[in-house]
């Protein structure tokens, strides 16, 4: 295939668009940083010691995409497919919010055979849309085979790269860790995992406020 | 060194303008390079082409935005020999997301006389629409043609939910060319 003429006009994009992309990357929070938010938010720490995770998201375009994801923005949809002990239902803590669910099979499976289940990915966004980066966000991956392919929240707990802290909601233990936020609106971003029901869960939350992760924890496990 | 530095070396036609250039930015041209080429070596050609466009063209030219500026000319070099290696049948199918680029516009659905800079004015301003995630996620998916297990990684986010963006990306993308009358 030769070069299509969109992927030669991309070359004309702005400097400024090019030079945001080259820069991110999530990093650890600067100490002085870290300790000045504790500072600041130290009433409220005994609160977060009792909270807990954020999480990320799923979703695909790949041919084989309609034939092992099963995608729903209805609680009632996937509630049918997957049950509904999956604390998914409490993802949602407010009135107005957008939700996606987006359960994975193993290829040649069922949407209806439990066991050909691979992953449930669940995002729940308060802002204006599923993917406003803007909004008050919080993500949820269930891992029904143990596995933890593509969800990077995993790998960077373990990565030995951000600081994890450890916390029991109602006798649940969550790992977590702070990461840098991807925008200055939500401040605090959180990933962290546990395990409940016998699934291995992978959450990431995006808040402005720091006590979000811990009421999303406290509202799941609690 | 500093970039208006080593934008210097080239004004006073000193060749340490390259070695800097190398030092600084080698890595990311390669990177550009390799992800279109997937070859080392038609990737390391790549880039020292990528240094001689830079020093014909510096000056007279003074980039404002120097790694975007040598960010560009790699990808311009780049595409140039991913065309040649493919009319010589040289080239093997790699990363580079050609399809799905052509699924929002291909040549034949672009309105004619539509010139490249033109198309990518449109784009820009597509991309400024679009929130931090989706245009950060989208440019370096098409621009700097990183995979997805890349981006996820860059992004912590999970591959299926990179997909899941840019799948939605490239459909508001097609939508917004409609509405501007590039695709037809």
């Amino acid at each position: 295939m030769k070069t299509p003429k969109i992927a030669k006009a991309l070359g004309f994009i702005g400097d400024d668009l090019i030079t945001e992309a080259m820069d991110y990357r999530p990093k650890k929070k600067a100490p002085f940083k870290k300790m000045l938010a504790l500072a600041a938010c130290f009433c409220f720490i005994s609160i977060l010691v009792l909270a807990l995770p954020y999480i990320s998201g799923a979703s695909a375009e790949d041919p084989d995409w309609p034939k092992t994801h099963f995608e729903t923005e209805s609680y009632e949809e996937i509630a049918a497919k997957c049950g509904e002990d999956l604390l998914i239902d409490k993802l949602a803590v407010k009135e107005d919010f957008h939700s996606e669910y987006i359960l994975e099979i193993r290829k040649g499976g069922s949407f209806e055979n439990p066991a050909d289940f691979i992953g449930l990915s669940a995002t729940v966004n308060y802002g204006k849309s599923i993917f406003d980066s803007e909004g008050e966000q919080f993500f949820c991956f269930i891992s029904f085979n143990g596995k933890a392919d593509g969800v990077f929240i995993d790998e960077y707990l373990r990565s030995g790269e951000f600081e994890t802290k450890e916390m029991t909601v109602d006798g649940y233990s969550v790992k977590y860790a702070e990461m840098e936020p991807l925008n200055k609106i939500n401040a605090n971003r959180i990933i962290a995992e546990f395990e409940y029901g016998g699934y291995k869960y992978y959450v990431s939350s995006e808040s402005p406020n720091p006590e979000f992760f811990g009421d999303m924890m406290e509202n799941m496990l609690g | 060194m500093k970039d208006e530095n080593i934008i210097g070396l080239y004004f006073e036609r000193n060749e340490k303008a390259i070695a800097e250039t190398d030092k600084k930015y080698g890595k990311l041209c390669f990177s550009i390079a390799h992800n279109i080429l997937q070859s080392p070596e038609d990737s390391k050609e790549c880039v020292n082409d990528t240094y001689l466009h830079l020093w014909n063209s510096i000056p007279p030219v003074k980039p404002k935005n120097f790694p975007a500026f040598i960010s560009k000319v790699a990808r311009f070099v780049s595409f140039d020999r991913y065309d040649f290696l493919h009319a010589k049948k040289r080239f093997s199918e790699g990363e580079v997301p050609f399809e799905e680029l052509e699924e929002v516009l291909s040549d034949d659905r672009m309105k004619k006389e539509t010139e490249d800079s033109e198309l990518g004015e449109i784009i820009d301003g597509f991309l400024r629409k679009e929130k931090t995630d989706s245009r950060n996620v989208f440019i370096r998916r098409y621009y700097f043609c990183d995979s997805v297990s890349e981006i996820a990684k860059r992004f912590a986010f999970s591959e299926s939910k990179v997909k899941s963006m840019l799948g939605r990306t490239r459909k508001r993308l097609r939508e917004y060319l409609e509405k501007e009358g590039v695709r037809l």
